[in-house]
């Protein structure tokens, strides 16, 4: 039950990868002029294009990278420094991915003024707040779609609608809602936005970064060696890998609607099961918020020893980007969680794979261990 | 931090059979209770000790922390209990270290351990 820390990729899409391996299949340098070159840059421009679709964008605004984390990196990056000349005021949230804060922090220390936006208790990011701390030299915004931890939903469309009309640019990072939720980029004020297949049974290692063209937006590439990727992202493409990402983007273009329903059945099922645990806290918005990621606290229960006591449930405490670190989520202690509440927290995040006899079981392991763990607590 | 998240066979093992989590079952005038804890919001670790005619009749805790944390002090209790109290007994934390493979990140917490067991040796002797 970890989804949100990546997904298996779908056999479709491994099927898709192992026609460009080998001999016979699309192997080739995409940017080689021969006849093998150019049939790996069909399977290059199909992907996009099947990517294209999900987002209901132009496939030419779409350039591929390595993931979102790189993805995110290029985009503010490239972004500020682009427009640096004109200001260096830049935003976001204490909530985000530490792909994000930890570009804005390298940011920061190459002289660019950070505003840090914290949530209300439940996650969500309140437009007046951020329309009030929007100045002249204001250059970028980056908010998040859905958040990795708390499955909480941010509303993009009224935060694009405000950068837009104060002629800030807008980049999202939309990891966690790229096929899984519906992202219409015609409808969406977004100029920058970034994701990466393996959130949605694609590949590991592969990603994308839409650039908006209305109005045309100029970054700064971050990275140097060739041509590729409009000069924003030089290197040989990973063709396979791309027409993994096609084929997931494809897959999801079709089965969203139905993931999303099971889903929620998925979570709503789990939380049945866990939410009369005495002193149990749902972290995050329980109205709104992203039906795939479920997020709870319990008291005098420590965290690491709930995840080893669930085993062979997987689960995560906070980001499993960043689980191997012994801070508790700086999300949840942004959400006004206490240290020991943040450190308690099991984020479960289900899929397209979860049954009901995953919940059932998950639920049987999550009360036999926090009973366990709070019999030999000296609290109890 | 770019710390292991992986257990020893043993921290496994001591994790899934905590036989001495929990409070004393013999009754005793000679019973001693140590008490350490990390900080206000870290690891917390209470030892009980029930002494009999100059042995530790019976040893358990209660704690509140990590795997590893958990683990060694199951391995205090295992080790001390049975043995006569004026014995020497040296787990410090460096013995815990080794023989739990604990990471160097979590030295605080296994010094917590050896301060509970240093405190319940000088109140029973």
């Amino acid at each position: 039950m970890d989804y949100a820390a990546t997904t298996p990729a779908d056999p479709r899409v491994i099927e898709a990868m192992n026609k460009c391996c080998g001999i016979g299949g699309a192997f080739a340098n995409s940017a080689s002029m021969h006849k093998l070159g150019r049939q790996a840059a069909d399977v290059v421009n199909h992907a996009r294009g099947q990517l294209g679709y999900l987002l209901n964008t132009s496939s030419d605004r779409l350039i591929w990278t390595s993931g979102a984390t790189e993805s995110n990196n290029l985009a503010i990056r490239g972004a500020a420094h682009a427009r640096a000349h004109r200001g260096k005021h830049l935003i976001t949230m204490l909530t985000e991915h530490k792909a994000v804060i930890d570009t804005f922090k390298a940011l920061e220390k190459d002289g660019f003024d950070i505003t840090w936006l914290a949530p209300r208790k439940d996650g969500i990011l309140v437009i007046d707040d951020l329309a009030e701390v929007l100045r002249a030299d204001t250059q970028l915004v980056s908010i998040m779609h859905v958040n990795n931890e708390t499955g909480v939903v941010q509303d993009i469309c009224a935060i694009g609608e405000l950068c837009r009309e104060n002629d800030v640019l807008f980049h999202c990072d939309a990891a966690q809602s790229v096929g899984k939720l519906e992202i219409d980029l015609q409808e969406i004020q977004v100029d920058l936005l970034s994701l990466t297949a393996h959130k949605f049974y694609g590949p590991q290692g592969i990603g994308a970064l839409y650039i908006s063209d209305q109005p045309r937006v100029g970054i700064f590439p971050i990275t140097y060696g060739g041509g590729q990727e409009k000069s924003l992202r030089p290197g040989t493409l990973p063709v396979h890998q791309i027409a993994g990402l096609g084929s997931a983007a494809e897959i999801a273009s079709a089965e969203l609607r139905d993931n999303m329903q099971h889903v929620q059945s998925m979570r709503d099922r789990l939380w049945t099961g866990i939410s009369d645990i005495p002193e149990i806290l749902r972290n995050g918005d329980s109205e709104s918020g992203y039906a795939g990621i479920l997020n709870v606290s319990v008291s005098d229960v420590e965290g690491e020893s709930l995840i080893l006591g669930m085993d062979p449930v997987c689960v995560a405490s906070g980001s499993a980007c960043n689980s191997k670190d012994n801070d508790p989520s700086h999300v949840l202690r942004a959400l006004g969680c206490s240290s020991i509440e943040a450190q308690a927290a099991i984020r479960f995040s289900f899929g397209r794979l979860t049954t009901p006899a995953d919940i059932d079981f998950a639920i049987k392991q999550y009360r036999k261990t926090v009973e366990h763990l709070r019999s030999i607590s000296p609290a109890s | 931090m770019q710390e292991s998240r992986s257990y020893s066979e043993e921290v496994l093992e001591l994790f899934s059979n905590l036989d001495h989590a929990g409070d004393l079952t013999i009754d005793s005038n000679q019973i001693f209770v140590a008490e350490v804890h990390e900080s206000e919001e870290g690891a917390r670790l209470v030892l009980f000790v029930c002494v009999n005619k100059g042995t530790i009749a019976q040893m358990r805790f209660r704690a509140w922390g990590c795997p590893h944390f958990l683990a060694g002090a199951e391995v205090v209790c295992r080790e001390m209990e049975g043995v006569r109290v004026d014995a020497p007994y040296d787990a410090g934390v460096q013995y815990l270290m080794k023989r739990l493979d604990v990471p160097v990140q979590k030295t605080g917490k296994m010094l917590l351990i050896e301060d509970a067991a240093q405190q319940i040796i000088a109140a029973i002797q």
